[in-house]
């Protein structure tokens, strides 16, 4: 029937090809849809969430509430009409009793790891330039527990900072902007003390362009000195041995402390609520590609089996019984969708090479450079072919089964 | 093996009209029979239940000895197949396959069909269309087209061929070849022939001339 099934199709090629065009277009738009939106989904699964741990343990930013102070000052539920009542953050946010926690953690036989870190926003200066940054203190040694940030020091290690002494390693765009050399000073000022000078041990690379330009990797201690606030611990990274363990251990320790602890899907929800939107978009888009193309499908394959009629009855006397036939038109119809996927395929690949090439500008607001990251995993394709073929034959099920139901005899006195 | 019809009856619509009334034929085997009538007397309506294309009423219609409406479809199709060859007056060939590949079209239902290519040719070169083997049907004359049907019904070699007004569509020349033809072959393969046809000189060149009148058997008298 394959042979007969190939026949039917190349004695209508201008219908073949417009419907091999259809369903082509559409599996090429999955493929560079799929490309776009997973590259950036990748990109930003590996760079950022790869350095968030399993399970943040932060502090609760708390504000002054009038209330409260009226309470304490007049218990007696006086009235009380403040010219200007009392406002902002109680002080700055810090774990409570992060001494606990490392306690509790560290009997925890779930946890692999934490690392204590302490973040402040500072002033860079360096001659005539003074920059806003971020300092995060660390420990080396604990944080390669928990994140992946080793991977991305490109020049030096995290053990230059490890022993303390006032040094950092900072994010190269940064120190670009400083004309500071790995080995020279920089200053950094947490805005209640002087100037104090570090030493540039090394930079890093995150290919995110708001942490290189930002931030500062120091000693947790050195951190907690330039910010006169010694002991001080703004947050608890924690790594699981079983990641899917996250959702609920958190949930379990939120109701143990004041302070906030979050699973690292919840610390990116946002991510994760655009990964979903991108997602259904994409279902969406292709689905009403694939629907039309299906369409295509069965309304070729139904004008084809009309004209058609007197063959399906030669056929059908000449011994091919209602299954063959059936076979014949459902072959039809997995052909152009085998084709036309691996049509679609093909153009939606080359499409995403040519667009992964196309320099967008030094100056571009992409996060990660200059050029789209696209993705070409395996398993884009395998769905794009999937779906395509599966439409295909769905389209075709019913011409197919209403060519299978004629007799010759039905078409014969038709004819007639 | 023989084609026999005990009171067969066909009807259609509704209210039921009746258009054959009770024949009870028989057709031997390696007979060439006419079947002849006016338009609407029912003869092609007795070729498509006697040649298991269509059931009958009433009454039982046995072809080889057994009764096509206790088939099953693939017992149906198979027998369709290995026994029988059709010829119709229109719509004989596809489009899309040359004069070969149509010749080859039933020995390709069981993937036979190179087996079958030599006598398919042959066949061709037999019936003067040997140098069409590879035209497209919209190449072909009707004549040609009418005598590649002939061959596709032949490439099996079937027992019975039963040919639906084969000249209906031909000037008298190649009518008189398609007559020629069958005639040759019904000699040749000793296969049970039966034939619808209208005009009665085509008719009378069968080894017997089954005539009906308003859906009876009748002796012409015209």
């Amino acid at each position: 029937m394959l042979f007969l099934a190939i026949r039917h199709l190349l004695s209508k090629k201008q219908q073949t090809f417009l419907i091999l065009l259809g369903i082509g277009l559409g599996t090429t738009v999955y493929v560079i849809i799929s490309g776009l939106q997973l590259g950036m989904r990748e990109f930003l699964v590996e760079r950022l969430m790869s350095n968030t741990a399993h399970i943040k343990i932060s502090a609760k930013e708390r504000l002054i509430d009038p209330k409260d102070i009226q309470k304490r000052f007049y218990p007696d539920d006086s009235f009380i009409d403040w010219a200007v009542p009392p406002s902002g953050l109680r002080d700055e946010a810090h774990i409570q009793y992060p001494q606990g926690w490392f306690e509790f953690l560290r009997e925890q036989p779930d946890v692999l790891g934490y690392s204590p870190a302490f973040s402040t926003n500072v002033i860079l200066s360096r001659s005539e330039i003074t920059l806003p940054s971020q300092v995060v203190g660390i420990q080396p040694n604990k944080e390669r527990q928990v994140t992946d940030i080793e991977k991305y020091v490109n020049v030096g290690s995290l053990d230059d900072i490890a022993a303390g002494g006032s040094k950092v390693i900072v994010g190269d765009e940064l120190l670009k902007k400083t004309g500071t050399r790995v080995g020279e000073s920089i200053f950094l000022s947490a805005g209640r003390g002087d100037k104090v000078p570090f030493k540039v041990m090394g930079t890093f690379h995150m290919g995110v362009k708001e942490i290189d330009s930002t931030m500062i990797f120091a000693y947790l201690e050195d951190v907690q000195k330039l910010a006169k606030s010694p002991g001080r611990i703004s947050s608890i990274s924690v790594a699981l041995a079983n990641i899917d363990l996250a959702g609920p251990l958190a949930e379990q320790w939120s109701l143990m402390a004041k302070d906030k602890v979050e699973s690292w899907d919840v610390a990116n929800a946002n991510f994760m609520q655009i990964f979903k939107i991108q997602d259904i978009s994409r279902i969406i888009i292709t689905a009403a590609i694939l629907v039309v193309a299906a369409f295509g499908i069965y309304n070729v394959l139904t004008i084809m089996i009309n004209q058609k009629k007197k063959e399906i009855a030669i056929l059908q006397s000449i011994g091919y019984p209602p299954r063959m036939i059936m076979e014949l038109f459902l072959l039809q119809g997995i052909i152009l969708g085998c084709c036309g996927a691996v049509l679609g395929l093909l153009i939606g690949h080359f499409s995403n090479v040519l667009i992964g090439s196309i320099d967008l500008g030094a100056n571009s607001a992409l996060p990660f450079g200059n050029k789209l990251i696209i993705s070409y995993r395996p398993s884009i394709y395998i769905i794009g072919f999937i779906v395509a073929v599966m439409a295909s034959i769905i389209a075709s099920l019913l011409p197919a089964r209403a060519a299978s139901k004629m007799t010759p005899l039905q078409i014969i006195r038709s004819e007639i | 093996m023989s084609i026999e019809c005990h009171n067969v009856i066909k009807e259609f619509g509704n209210p039921p009209q009746r258009i054959l009334h009770d024949i009870n034929i028989t057709i031997n085997s390696g007979e060439f029979v006419s079947i002849s009538g006016r338009s609407g007397s029912g003869k092609s309506t007795l070729l498509y239940i006697i040649s298991t294309l269509d059931s009958p009423s009433s009454g039982i219609a046995t072809i080889d000895g057994a009764n096509p409406a206790e088939m099953t479809s693939d017992e149906l199709h198979n027998f369709r197949n290995k026994k029988i060859g059709f010829v119709f007056q229109f719509h004989n060939l596809l489009p899309e396959l040359t004069a070969l590949e149509n010749v080859l079209l039933p020995a390709r239902r069981f993937g036979e069909h190179k087996e079958h290519e030599a006598y398919g040719k042959s066949l061709l070169e037999e019936f003067g269309i040997g140098d069409k083997a590879n035209k497209f049907p919209g190449q072909l004359s009707g004549g040609e087209q009418q005598r590649v049907a002939i061959a596709r019904s032949l490439i099996m070699e079937p027992e019975y061929i039963f040919a639906d007004e084969p000249t209906g569509s031909l000037d008298s020349k190649n009518g008189r070849i398609v007559m020629d033809l069958l005639i040759k072959k019904n000699k040749e393969l000793k296969s049970t022939i039966v034939m619808v046809t209208h005009e009665a000189d085509f008719a009378a060149m069968a080894d017997r001339e089954i005539y009906l009148l308003d859906g009876r058997v009748s002796s012409r008298t015209d």
